[in-house]
């Protein structure tokens, strides 16, 4: 049992450096803004773990709350970029892109 | 569920271990195809399916690790609460990612098998502009 639970936090903490060494590799922005994304999801999954393996429900709020969190900060970026490349190329009178 | 039997328990948290061990790993599997998928737009592929999946096989361990021991409805709703919430905000994300991504060019054409939005664009503008395309 104990193997396994170290199994499982080994396996955890390669996804997050994978995701880590996308984030300092990934050529634009957007590629950033999804491995900061998928970084988000394996705490998720960490902080879980925890949870499970010490039977302990009082961290299951921070869950909820890093769940909306990666949510709101993938789509403020892409909206960032958004508005950046309209100002690049084609000047404030497009700016009411229309989605 | 006040008083579970011992072998009951001991058998919910295998279970709820070996959800966990999958969970985990198919974290690690998203991890790989972030880092070897070529593009954004198959990165974001795994970034969404087995990431979500992952993290829900990891609620349901904890579930299936808390709930015999602490009987309350407030654990089991907040995990139920964050697995809605992960897919259905999950999707919306790589979607407008996506579409930045195509709106602004940065994905890679050469590796798309079929572009469909391109003929759509081009029939709404009248066969004129590709200007959205650009950069």
């Amino acid at each position: 049992m104990t193997a396994l639970w170290i199994a499982i936090s080994v396996l955890l903490g390669l996804a997050a450096l994978l995701s880590t060494a996308r984030l300092m590799l990934g050529p634009s922005i957007l590629d950033r803004a999804l491995s900061v994304d998928v970084l988000v999801a394996s705490a998720l999954t960490g902080i879980g773990a925890y949870a499970a393996f010490n039977r302990d429900p009082t961290v299951l709020p921070i869950l909820l709350v890093l769940s909306l969190i990666g949510f709101v900060s993938s789509v403020s970026v892409s909206k960032f970029v958004v508005r950046r490349h309209l100002d690049e190329a084609e000047g404030a009178e497009e700016r009411g892109w229309n989605t | 569920m006040e008083h579970v039997s011992e072998p009951l328990v001991t058998v919910l948290d295998w279970l709820a271990a070996v959800c966990l061990l999958l969970g985990a790993a198919l974290s690690l599997v998203a991890g790989v195809g972030l880092v070897r998928f070529p593009d954004l737009l198959s990165r974001m592929h795994t970034a969404a399916k087995p990431q979500v999946l992952g993290l829900l096989l990891v609620l349901v361990g904890i579930g299936l690790r808390i709930a015999p021991h602490d009987t309350g409805v407030f654990n089991v709703g907040t995990l139920i609460l964050v697995g809605l919430f992960q897919v259905m905000t999950v999707p919306v994300a790589g979607h407008i990612a996506a579409r930045v991504a195509y709106r602004t060019g940065r994905i890679r054409e050469d590796l798309l098998a079929r572009d469909e939005l391109a003929d759509r664009i081009a029939e709404r503008r009248g066969g004129g502009a590709e200007g959205s395309r650009g950069a």
